[in-house]
């Protein structure tokens, strides 16, 4: 038991400490400055330009996008599943849906860009072959188990008695489940997002796949885009030597990443926290 | 002799939860502006029969009923009734207090909100009447958009009467309303119970024979899914017909 806790501990902290040297080293060089302000990400280039942004708009487009699709989709099902359904069919979709989860980010990735794309060039003529669109979309699918089975466990996990409350009033299976059920499981409803957040924001293989590799400091979800997690792969993949400037850039993204994740955590912790012992 | 006027009347009910038959063949009539208290030992059936003149148990899985529930000469098991409807009509106060996790206000001006009532002069209005009509308004007059939450146990109890008064329901159904309570908290509710009698037709469920005592006109004695014994409240008490409501109001089972 104890010793894979300090296992645990010491992967951590290694890894931190890679991250934090190699970023160490790589701001000796590019000001933080620079790294945040400029608008452009050209490290590979022979003119260099080191600013973070286009990749942080990248990551910020598809994630939303995701969460725009995958949101209102859990939710619903969410809902659906709690008010409505029957309890067999629960037993049987619910399986059904984390399915979803366990398919191949390469599948997914593949699906946008051969399905989805095309489709969506049918009656958007400006899309282009790789854009941050299909990959949200789907991306967005992708997460619609994380948000539907974590809301479902919150919603459910509301009291008996407030749903016996709502009825009681008169409210309609809608009115209840919108107005007293949903609200009541919002502290649980917003860490499955957040938890989704983090998904959509450290997912690679979709992106890198469906949203070509172009950093590119725009919200228009029509164009090629890049984020910081294929930046790292393409890099890493590549033949960038190791120790070099362009080498250590993907530290530098790495943290900027991992500050992200982090803040999210630290806010779903801090909400969960916060609402714990609302009802006891 | 002129047909009497009832406000709620059951007429040869049986209650089923599947196969088990937790209702026998019920008859009771209740005249408006009344308190009705139903008594009678743990599981013999008091809420399932509360809860069917608002169809609360519609729920159940493998719940049914059959005979008639009728309200203001009206059955509420008609296919053409909307529950959403009957319930605006038929308020429930529960056992447990079981406010929304919303403000004060909010949870009062709930019942009016669901009905498309958006005007702010009047949810403010009706948030005003129905907290006094509960005796809460002074206690909480300065904090409306405070948390519901907050509120003590007793005081949310209130809140839940007031909740259910802004409806303008004809009926209160009352399910042990103030066995989670403390004393104190209990005489409010009892109080108001018997201010609430000049406009509303009450039904309360208690395990508290004083309780019934105090507040109701006529008791309704249970046991195992049967109406026992029913009529006016002195006398049950003082002169009970049935040897099973003479030993349950004795004390000596129950
Ligand atoms: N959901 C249910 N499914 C099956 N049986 C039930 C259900 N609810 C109640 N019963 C049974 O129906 C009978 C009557 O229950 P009910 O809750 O109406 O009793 P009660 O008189 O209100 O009891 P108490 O005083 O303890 O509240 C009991 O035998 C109980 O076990
Ligand atoms: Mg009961």
């Amino acid at each position: 038991m104890w010793l894979s806790a300090v296992i645990t501990v010491l992967i951590t902290i290694s890894i931190i400490w890679v991250l934090l040297s190699e970023s160490v080293k790589f701001f000796s060089e590019v000001s933080i400055v620079q790294f945040l302000t400029e608008k452009e990400w050209t490290p590979l280039f022979a003119d260099k330009k080191f600013g973070i942004l286009p990749l942080v708009a990248g990551t910020l487009l598809t994630t939303t996008i995701a969460i725009a699709v995958a949101l209102p989709i859990g939710l619903t099902i969410a809902v659906y599943l709690n008010e409505y359904a029957h309890i067999r069919f629960r037993q049987i979709i619910k399986p059904m849906l984390e399915v979803l989860a366990t398919i191949p980010t390469v599948v997914y990735g593949f699906f946008a860009l051969t399905v989805v794309t095309p489709f969506l060039q049918s009656f958007i003529p400006g899309l282009a072959g790789f854009n941050a669109l299909s990959a949200g979309i789907v991306m967005g699918i992708m997460i619609i188990p994380m948000i539907s089975s974590l809301s479902e466990d919150a919603i459910s996990s509301v009291p008996r008695s407030l749903r016996e409350a709502a009825y009681g009033m008169g409210s309609t299976r809608l009115q209840t489940a919108f107005g007293v059920m949903v609200p009541a499981a919002s502290s649980g409803i917003v860490v499955s997002v957040i938890l989704a957040i983090s998904r959509a924001v450290g997912e690679t293989m979709i992106v890198a796949i469906a949203a070509g590799q172009q950093p590119r400091l725009t919200l228009n979800p029509l164009v090629p885009i890049e984020t910081i997690t294929t930046y790292i792969v393409q890099v890493t993949l590549g033949d960038v030597p190791h120790g070099s400037l362009e080498y250590r850039t993907i530290f530098a993204a790495g943290i900027t990443l991992f500050v992200f994740t982090f803040a999210l955590n630290n806010i779903s912790f801090w909400i969960k926290k916060k609402y714990q012992e609302k009802y006891d | 002799m002129s047909k009497k006027e009832y406000k709620l009347e059951a007429k040869e009910l049986n209650a089923y939860y599947g196969g088990f038959h937790a209702l026998k063949g019920i008859n009771i009539a209740m005249e408006e502006k009344t308190v009705t208290a139903f008594i009678g030992p743990s599981g013999c059936g008091k809420s399932t029969f509360l809860r069917t003149f608002n169809r609360m148990n519609d729920y159940i899985e493998g719940f049914r009923v059959e005979g008639e529930i009728l309200l203001d000469s009206r059955d509420i098991y008609d296919k053409k009734v909307r529950v959403d409807e009957l319930r605006k009509e038929v308020g429930m106060v529960f056992q447990k207090p079981n406010p929304f996790p919303k403000s004060i206000f909010e949870n009062v001006v709930y019942g009016l909100k669901i009905q498309g009532i958006k005007k702010k002069s009047v949810l403010e209005e009706a948030a005003e009447r129905t907290l006094r009509q509960a005796a809460l308004w002074d206690e909480v007059k300065d904090k409306l958009q405070k948390s519901a939450l907050a509120l003590s146990g007793g005081q949310q109890q209130r809140l839940c009467i007031a909740r259910a008064l802004a409806s303008q329901p004809s009926v209160l159904l009352m399910d042990e309303p103030a066995s989670a309570l403390d004393p104190i908290s209990t005489a409010k509710v009892e109080e108001l119970i018997y201010e609430l009698k000049k406009e509303y037709t009450i039904v309360i469920v208690t395990h508290n024979m004083q309780q019934a005592g105090r507040v109701s006109d006529y008791t309704a004695f249970f046991y195992i899914g049967e109406l026992v014994e029913y009529s006016k409240t002195k006398a049950m008490f003082t002169s009970p017909k049935d040897t099973r409501t003479q030993n349950y109001i004795t004390g000596r089972f129950g």
